[in-house]
């Protein structure tokens, strides 16, 4: 399989900035990430609230200003990029936010919002009405709504707009930072659908960020699970979900609602029973960098007490 | 410890503000054309006589040393000797300053007393007879100037029913007019922001949380909501404190009242240099000060300013 | 201290609620029936915009009242329909007898006043505590909801504690005064699958503990899996269908039930479509003719769309326990 996207050791640190400050309060809110992404597949991230999912991303589609790593486009490292180089790349990478009311300008149409993006693209001005009529049909949108204002739609119907103008881009990489996570679950499954759709009907690849497991799991070809910055477990799908390895990925699997559970599982903070072999005391784990070893059959985990067995 | 911090933080800036606004000062009145000793000086004055001008405003050196001197003087808080008088500008600003101080204290705090209860009244029973007299109040306040508004409150309450005394400086009376006259304009602000965060805090979700727990209206508006509105009522009646500074240089000139408004206002007609530089100067520290002060009351209002 | 109804049972008949703004009117309750004993929990499921936080603001009597208006109903707390009690013995139940957590701490919490204040001012007024007694309390209440560094805590302000210490704070605040009920409106919605779990584990220990009952709202079938002695599902105004929780896991009848089944992602349907359900749920101010569920439901026929379905008694796997829906056609095979 092609490679589309490769992260390699992307770190990005928030750096304080009080003019006077007793101790220095840098954070690391992502530390030496590396994964690859296949052409045409999706690679789901998942993680509780904070751990820096939506850092890495940001980071990805070179929003912020960059850390360091490499960030390798068609083998191409963009993150080394600038200026005129860059911007075809812009386009062909697109996100989704979890929110849509603060992706979409209340002030402007659907249509308005839909047009900069290709008038920005030098989008042939007298094709632009066809072509928005045609994304939204896509998006299953009735085009007949493009002159009303956000509000006038449902949750789920802003986000299937800010889908569409992903796609007026031409993107072949989406990255969708929880693009459900704030719509109900039968809400979830028209946007998952269209997604899915969308994917085959345009060879799309995905980066899909998730605090949902069942979600991710369903979904995606490749899964990372992270954890204060760092990816904890990476694996194809069935394999981290037949043998999850890390504790961290195992509290996160017993935690999803809706597992069968004998009795409710305790989650606590900074537990140590029960951890499978190899694996001797979790937390600090945490505080210093984690180093991925490769099961075998690219399943990597993370662990600095994980002794091999 | 984090508000100790905070606090050096906001006063590094104070200093620095003033630092730029003395700079200002110092560079419109040296750098923009014309000399200011030929301003002062007259048409017939001799070049001599220029010379001894531009030697007591020391102008007579290069502006780099000009400026040295200037920020030397700053931070001694010493601007010289008046041109006019020959008394040091401290002095006569020192002299002046606590009758212009005393006025605006009591305008603002005339304006807090009608606005702040006024405002929460016609929050709290929107739409109600408080409401309606909160609206006119405020219309008039923004409407009425208020030099005119002074020399109605002399004609009325000290020549047709001497309630006040017409002139003079010595007891709190006489700042009774005054202060009103400064102060109204000023409640009006007051007022409507008063009213308008009053409405938005007791829309927020936490009263829904308040009313849940039973709590009664009394507790709901005056601790909860009143509580939050009083962070924004907070920082704009500092804002406005400093605006009445200014004010009081119309309203003294009404009243006779000799504060630092006269005292600016003739050294502006007398072309009074040091005079007018230390006023400027004195003026934006003051201005600072109470912008200092806001800040930190602030802070203490809202528990979130102090960590970030 | 101030004498205790303690009640046994909460429930709601026939709840009709509007609200009229200018020329519209939103029918967003359209007869609600539910109930509740102490000891147990009883979930209502149903997507956003269904009525559910209509249902637990008018239970609390916390409606707007100058665009609400109840149409219909009574709500019994024991012998006593308190939607009929003057707004000033309203107060006394609230916080006392129905408690409430609400969906987004972070907001329901005041962001000026200490997280000691927001809990002891209520044990003030509720339960005529002086100071001392009412931080003793406080402490023991933190304790209770699993929050250790009590002293800490009561001198912290909200922003200072993460999510979800900030909905065990609310939790501490609605138990405080021993309600007899809780109202629990979404109070996992906002969190992460891992604290998601804390706090079902704590609602669930509370119950036990303090003999509450729960009415827990939520748009997800998962969460309230775990928890729920008895689950209503409700679709725009109308309770849709009611039973047991095993008797609905294992057998639910009403179409939207089924779909809302079908539409939750998990590893088991990978590579298959998902069965969403198309549409979405109608504004209160234009409920379809009929059953208000036929424009998205995959097995209308022509009766759906003229006559309201009645709530009936539908066959149940199990003897002891009752399970009602409203559909026309209960019976009608389905293929998925
Ligand atoms: N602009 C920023 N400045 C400082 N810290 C930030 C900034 N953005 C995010 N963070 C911190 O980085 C961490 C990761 O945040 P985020 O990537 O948003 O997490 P997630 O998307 O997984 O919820 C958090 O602790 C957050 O507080
Ligand atoms: N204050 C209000 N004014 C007008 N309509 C309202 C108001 N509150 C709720 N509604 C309407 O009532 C219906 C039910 O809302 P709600 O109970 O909040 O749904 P849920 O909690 O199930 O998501 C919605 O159609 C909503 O628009
Ligand atoms: S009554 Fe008709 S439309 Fe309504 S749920 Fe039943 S079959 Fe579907
Ligand atoms: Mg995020
Ligand atoms: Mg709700």
């Amino acid at each position: 399989m092609e490679k589309l996207i490769e992260l390699k050791n992307i770190e990005k640190v928030f750096k304080s900035h009080k003019l006077i400050s007793v101790k220095k309060d840098d954070y690391v809110a992502v530390k030496n990430v590396s994964l690859d992404i296949e052409k045409n597949t999706i690679f789901g991230l998942v993680g509780e609230s904070g751990c820096g999912k939506t850092t890495l991303a940001r980071s990805v589609m070179l929003l912020d200003p960059p850390g360091s790593g490499e960030i390798l486009f068609n083998g191409t490292n963009i993150a080394a990029l600038s200026g005129k180089d860059l911007k075809p790349y812009r386009a062909r990478m697109q996100i989704v936010f979890q929110d849509p009311n603060s992706a979409l300008n209340p002030k402007m149409s659907v249509y308005n919002c839909m047009k900069e993006g290709l008038v920005n693209i030098r989008y042939p001005r007298d094709k632009i009405r066809f072509r928005i009529n045609e994304l939204l049909d896509l998006v299953g949108i009735s085009p007949g709504h493009a002159e009303r204002f956000p509000h006038e739609f449902s949750g789920g119907q802003k986000q299937r707009i800010v889908i569409a103008r992903a796609l007026s881009m031409e993107p072949e990489f989406l990255v969708l930072d929880e693009p459900v996570s704030n719509l109900d679950v039968s809400i979830q499954a028209q946007i998952i659908n269209l997604l899915l759709d969308l994917k085959d009907e345009f060879s799309l690849t995905y980066l899909f960020i998730s605090h949902d497991l069942n979600l991710v799991s369903y979904l995606s070809d490749q899964v990372a699970v992270m954890y204060k910055g760092q990816i904890v477990e990476s694996a194809e799908t069935e394999k981290i979900m037949e043998s999850p390895l890390h504790p961290y990925t195992l509290r996160l699997f017993s935690s999803a609602p809706g597992q069968e559970k004998n009795e409710l599982f305790e989650a606590e903070e900074g537990y140590s029973d029960g951890l499978p072999d190899g694996f001797t005391y979790f937390p600090p784990c945490a505080e210093s960098l984690l180093r991925l070893i490769d099961t075998g059959d690219g399943h990597k985990v993370g662990c600095y007490a994980f002794n091999g067995s | 410890m984090e508000f100790l911090l905070f606090i050096v933080r906001r006063f590094l800036r104070l200093i620095l503000t003033i630092l730029i606004i003395s700079t200002i000062i110092f560079f419109v009145i040296r750098v923009i054309p014309g000399d200011p000793a030929l301003v002062v000086a007259g048409i017939d004055a001799s070049e001599d006589d220029i010379q001894a001008i531009r030697a007591r405003l020391g102008t007579d050196v290069p502006v780099a040393i000009q400026y040295t001197r200037w920020l030397g003087d700053i931070v001694r808080f010493d601007f010289g000797e008046s041109m006019i008088s020959g008394a040091s500008v401290n002095k006569l600003i020192m002299e002046r300053f606590p009758l212009t101080l005393t006025l605006a204290v009591l305008g603002i705090v005339l304006g807090i007393i009608v606005a702040i209860p006024l405002g929460v009244m016609s929050a709290v029973h929107r739409w109600s007879f408080w409401d309606y007299f909160g609206m006119v109040y405020s219309q008039m306040g923004m409407a009425i100037p208020s030099f005119w508004l002074g020399m109605i409150l002399l004609l009325v309450f000290a020549v047709k029913i001497p309630l006040f005394p017409l002139f003079g400086s010595d007891s709190l009376k006489n700042l009774v007019l005054p202060a009103i006259a400064l102060g109204f304009a000023r409640a009006a602000v007051i007022l409507r922001l008063t009213r308008a965060a009053m409405v938005e805090e007791l829309s927020r979700e936490y009263i829904i949380t308040a009313r849940a727990k039973g709590l009664t209206d009394r507790m709901i508006r005056y601790k909860h909501a009143l509580r939050n509105a009083m962070i924004a009522v907070v920082t704009v009646t500092g804002i406005q404190f400093g605006y009445m500074l200014g004010g009081a240089i119309i309203v003294e000139q009404v009243f006779s009242l000799p504060g630092l408004g006269r005292l600016f206002l003739y050294a502006i007609y007398q072309r009074d240099f040091p005079l007018i530089q230390g006023g400027v100067v004195f003026i934006a520290v003051i201005f600072s000060l109470v912008n200092f002060a806001v800040d930190i009351l602030y802070s203490l209002l809202n528990p979130k300013i102090r960590i970030s | 201290m101030t004498e205790r109804i303690s009640s046994s049972t909460l429930e709601i008949k026939d709840l009709d609620v509007s609200f009229i703004q200018g020329e519209k009117e939103a029918n967003a309750l359209r007869g609600i029936s539910l109930s509740l004993k102490r000891k147990e929990v009883h979930s209502l499921v149903g997507e956003s915009g269904s009525g559910k936080t209509v249902t637990s603001t008018c239970i609390m009597g916390l409606l707007p009242p100058q665009v609400a208006r109840i149409n219909r109903g009574e709500i019994f707390l024991g012998e006593q329909n308190i939607l009929a009690l003057e707004e000033k013995d309203q107060r006394k139940i609230r916080g006392k007898e129905i408690a409430m957590v609400f969906q987004e701490p972070a907001r329901y919490l005041n962001p000026t006043l200490k997280v000691g204040e927001q809990i002891t001012e209520m044990l003030r007024l509720h339960l005529g505590m002086d100071k001392g007694e009412a931080v003793t309390r406080a402490l023991e209440i933190l304790d209770l909801v699993g929050l250790d560094g009590g002293k800490r805590i009561l001198g912290s302000y909200p922003h200072e504690l993460s999510g979800g210490m900030k909905q065990r704070i609310m939790i501490a605040i609605a138990i405080s005064c021993d309600p007899s009920f809780l109202i629990a409106d979404e109070p996992t919605t906002a969190l992460d699958v891992t604290l998601q779990l804390q706090i079902l584990n704590l609602i669930l220990s509370l119950k036990n503990r303090l003999d509450m009952g729960i009415l827990f709202i939520s748009h997800d079938l998962r969460v309230v899996r775990d928890i729920s002695d008895w689950i209503s599902v409700i679709y725009a105004g109308r309770i849709v269908e009611s039973a047991s929780k095993e008797e609905l896991f294992s057998n639910p009848r009403h179409p939207y039930t089924r779909m809302l089944f079908e539409s939750i992602p998990d590893a088991d349907k990978r590579g298959k479509r998902l069965k969403a359900i198309p549409g979405k749920v109608p504004d209160a101010e234009n409920i379809p003719q009929g059953c208000a569920f036929h424009p998205r439901c995959p097995i209308a026929e022509e009766i759906c769309g003229s006559n309201q379905p009645e709530t009936k008694d539908v066959e149940s796997n199990s003897a002891l326990d009752s399970h009602t829906a409203a559909c026309h056609l209960i019976g009608k095979q389905w293929k998925n």
